[in-house]
């Protein structure tokens, strides 16, 4: 790898020590006889004087005039920006795609801290050149919904959002706000599918359990649960009809998952947290502890701390694949630790930001919010307006080198390595795995998705306390 | 002192102050270079997007409303020669309180219009008080450091409102942010098109009658005596310990209200993220900005004007310079460092000179 640059931190603090060093020597010779203040403002002036010959003095420039394109959007990321590779960079790869597809030029604005999102949003709106703004996250909801009031003239489009719910509840008369789309997912299929094929993966390699380890308890998040456990159980009821025989040999292998109560198979648990990666690492080793093949990661970077708890079991052993496995979450995640991550339930946000810039350039954005009530929702087998808009799938190989990609330009960005081998070693890894897990498993997988592309397979929706409570008590 | 040496005085001052901005000017410059970015292009569309219209302007001043408080709060504590790391934490609470208060004491007891603003800010500068009871009593009774207990104290506060916001006060439609104060508890929006609230007046406010406090009170000037060295107060006759807690709980219900401010004064949802992520740095910056004001309350004003425009400004960088959003911050970093360095450097000077005697 050519060398990498320093991080800005780093040089930050580097800079401001050789200041601090040439202030201290300052005040060191002033504090010795004890002068006035004006000798102090002239022996910097003299160590200024120095460092401003080196670099060019500033001096305002005009706006650069760039080459016309059709129109520009924006993308307003949350906290943390580009290099995240998770929710910031699927939206900026989806913009990234939609410049390309479509000419049009995209603005990016980031996020420093939650007080920097009206603030974002109205700038981008107030550039005559943007027509579509995106939000990318649920935290800015309240400020789409404000921005979108005054701007009725620009598109507004919020990745996750529940904007519309709340123009629904403040400005009951403006609902559904025609210039304001929530783009949400269907996590409750993606998560049957890998649901399924964890629960296969048990029955094959003689594992008890599953496991799903879980943020903030928030409703999104229900969604992810009982459609997890529902597709375990979708693929058991599956592996005894078509495989008759191996389920009864299976159901009488000690510790297999075809033994126990089905109401626990799925381990699971909420951890309370998004952030705290350690809570993610103890949850997961426990459920490793109790013999899980394969542990959910529905809490964004604590996939980290499962990552961790995975590596502690397989390294001692010399494993090179699993299991023990865990299953990524909304970006293809399959690269982080190749050989013991199965596969990946993808919310591809970069296609929600890509679909919004066409539906802008095609002139039906409006039509589409006042057809869906501000909602599109995307997932498996989606279609608006005869256009094909899926926005959920369990990741494959062909769609790896996209998200390597991603960590590549990561590693630019933050200025230290992300990836953690070669890329060809990491698709040779990850090839190596899926090709141990038997064909049956993935056909099992599968046959769930075209069941539920057809409308065959209906994967539980929990929305309130209440569905929730009930799934929980049907599938424990 | 007469007018002519106050003039004096006050252009010495500005002279640093310019001075030392054209350094962090030029460090930022080298460091926005070494990153191959375009310094003159990056800078200008920091400063212009913080001061070059009337819109980003306002929005810089709303940037600007708790850093005037916070930075009071420092300034208090500082007047008295004490280092209160702790507006921070106050801060934290002062939020926690607002909250606490402006939602369920306002909701609960139906308060109207604008008393309601006054209840939940009276919350933020009881809690942001309490906070500083701590520290200030383990100052004056066993003689520790407060700024090792304050920054304990910060991680305590911490961890308690994030406690408090994910869990009792959370909101139970939307988990990721605690309630909201009741709409009776907000100050309105000046100009609609902008994020500032009235807020902003009764931070200028605080900030002078906290001027005022210092140069014209019995309290005020004990303060200030017990700054210029200890040795000098008790020969005056004062209860020194008295007048440190007054200081030191003085500047935790300023920054209490500094964290207030935010949740009854910045828009679109008047409440505390589940990540404190509106509500973290806003002392640390308080102590920055205090520091760029040579610790004078009316300053604070300014200086928050100043890098609340920096703050806004920085938004500007990544879209326009195509600068990366954590360079922008290093530049601000940098900045500030800079502005304050005559300040720290006085503070050292008089640290030297006391010590050699």
């Amino acid at each position: 790898m050519s060398s990498k640059p320093i991080s800005p931190t780093i040089l930050a603090v580097a800079i401001t020590a050789i200041v601090v060093a040439a202030v201290t020597a300052t005040v060191v010779y002033v504090a010795v006889p004890p002068a006035p203040a004006a000798t102090v403002t002239t022996t910097v002036l003299r160590t200024v004087v120095h460092t401003v010959t080196v670099a060019p003095a500033p001096t305002p420039t005009p706006t650069p005039t760039p080459p016309k394109a059709k129109f520009k959007i924006a993308v307003v990321s949350d906290i943390g920006g580009r290099g995240d590779l998770s929710f910031n960079d699927m939206a900026f790869k989806g913009a990234d795609e939609a410049a390309i597809d479509f000419g049009v030029e995209v603005v990016e604005f980031i996020s420093k801290t939650e007080l920097d999102y009206i603030p974002n949003l109205r700038t981008a709106a107030m550039d005559p050149d943007i027509k579509l703004i995106v939000g990318v996250g649920f935290l800015l909801s309240e400020a789409l919904v404000e921005v979108a009031l005054e701007f009725p003239n620009k598109f507004f489009a919020g990745i996750d959002t529940y904007s519309q719910e709340i123009v629904k509840s403040k400005h009951p008369d403006k609902y559904p706000l025609p210039n304001l789309l929530d783009i949400k997912y269907e996590e409750h299929k993606g998560s049957a599918l890998v649901g399924a094929l964890g629960c296969l993966l048990a029955v094959h390699y003689n594992y008890p359990h599953i496991g799903a380890v879980l943020g903030i308890e928030i409703p999104v998040l229900w969604k992810f649960e009982i459609g997890y456990k529902w597709g375990c159980n979708w693929a058991i009821e599956w592996f005894k009809k078509n495989f008759p025989a191996e389920y009864e040999a299976k159901s009488r292998v000690l510790g297999n998952i075809l033994t126990v109560d089905p109401k626990s198979r799925v381990l699971w648990v909420y951890t309370g947290t998004f952030s705290d990666i350690t809570k993610g690492y103890l949850a997961a080793k426990e459920m490793y502890a109790k013999n899980a093949v394969a542990v959910y990661n529905i809490a964004g970077p604590l996939g980290l701390g499962i990552n961790q708890a995975v590596e502690e079991i397989v390294r001692p052993k010399g494993l090179t694949v699993g299991p023990p496995f865990w299953i990524g979450v909304d970006a293809n995640q399959d690269w982080i630790n190749p050989g013991f991550i199965v596969a990946s339930m993808m919310k591809r946000v970069d296609k929600g930001v890509y679909y919004a810039t066409y539906l802008v350039l095609v002139g039906k954005f409006e039509e589409v919010v006042r057809k869906y009530k501000g909602v599109l929702l995307l997932g498996i087998g989606t279609e608006v307006e005869g256009v094909p808009m899926e926005g959920i799938s369990v990741s494959t190989l062909a769609d790896l080198d996209e998200f390597i990609e991603m960590g590549v330009t990561a590693e630019k960005i933050l200025g230290k390595p992300v990836l953690p081998m070669p890329p060809t070693e990491i698709r040779r890894r990850v090839k190596e795995m899926r090709d141990s897990v038997p064909s049956w498993i993935w056909a099992a997988v599968a046959e769930l998705e075209r069941l539920i592309r057809e409308g065959k397979a209906q994967v539980p929706l929990p929305l309130t306390e209440d569905d929730v409570k009930y799934w929980r008590g049907v599938l424990g | 002192m007469s007018l002519r040496i106050g003039a004096l005085h006050a252009a010495r001052r500005l002279s640093e102050a310019s001075l030392a901005l054209a350094v962090g000017l030029a460090i930022s410059s080298i460091l926005i270079l070494a990153y191959g970015y375009d310094p003159a292009k990056a800078l200008y569309w920091l400063f212009y997007g913080g001061f070059g219209t009337q819109t980003v302007f306002l929005d810089s001043l709303a940037y600007a409303t708790p850093l005037m408080l916070t930075g009071a709060a420092f300034a208090v504590c500082a007047s008295a020669g004490m280092f209160n790391i702790g507006v921070e934490g106050q801060a934290y609470m002062g939020a926690v309180g607002g909250v606490v208060f402006g939602g369920l004491l306002v909701r609960y007891l139906q308060v109207p219009g604008p008393l309601g603003v006054l209840v939940a800010l009276a919350g933020s500068a009881t809690l942001g008080a309490l906070w500083a009871v701590g520290p200030a009593l383990l100052k004056v009774l066993r003689g520790i450091h407060e700024v090792i207990s304050s920054i304990m104290f910060n991680w305590m506060a911490f961890y308690m409102a994030m406690y408090l916001v994910r869990g009792p006060i959370v909101n139970p439609a939307r988990p990721e942010m605690s309630i909201s104060v009741e709409p009776s508890a907000r100050f309105s929006v000046i100009f609609r098109g902008s994020v500032l609230t009235e807020a902003i007046y009764f931070a200028v406010l605080a900030s002078v009658l906290t001027y005022l406090v210092l140069k014209l009170t019995k309290l005020g000037f004990e303060i200030r005596l017990v700054g210029a060295g200890l040795d000098v107060a008790r020969y005056a006759g004062i209860s020194t310990k008295k007048a440190m807690v007054s200081a030191y709980l003085l500047s935790g219900a300023l920054a209490g209200l500094g964290g207030g401010l935010i949740v009854t004064g910045r828009p679109p949802v008047w409440s505390i993220y589940g990540t404190l992520g509106n509500i973290t740095n806003v002392g640390f910056d308080g102590i920055g900005v205090s520091l760029i004001a040579a610790n004078n309350p009316v300053a604070v004003v300014f200086s928050s004007v100043l890098i609340g425009g920096l703050w806004n400004g920085s938004r500007f960088m990544e879209p326009y310079a195509r600068v990366s959003s954590e360079l922008s911050r290093a530049v601000i970093g940098l900045i500030v460092i800079a502005l304050s360095t005559p300040e720290v450097l006085r503070l050292v000077r008089r640290l030297v000179m006391r010590w050699k005697t």
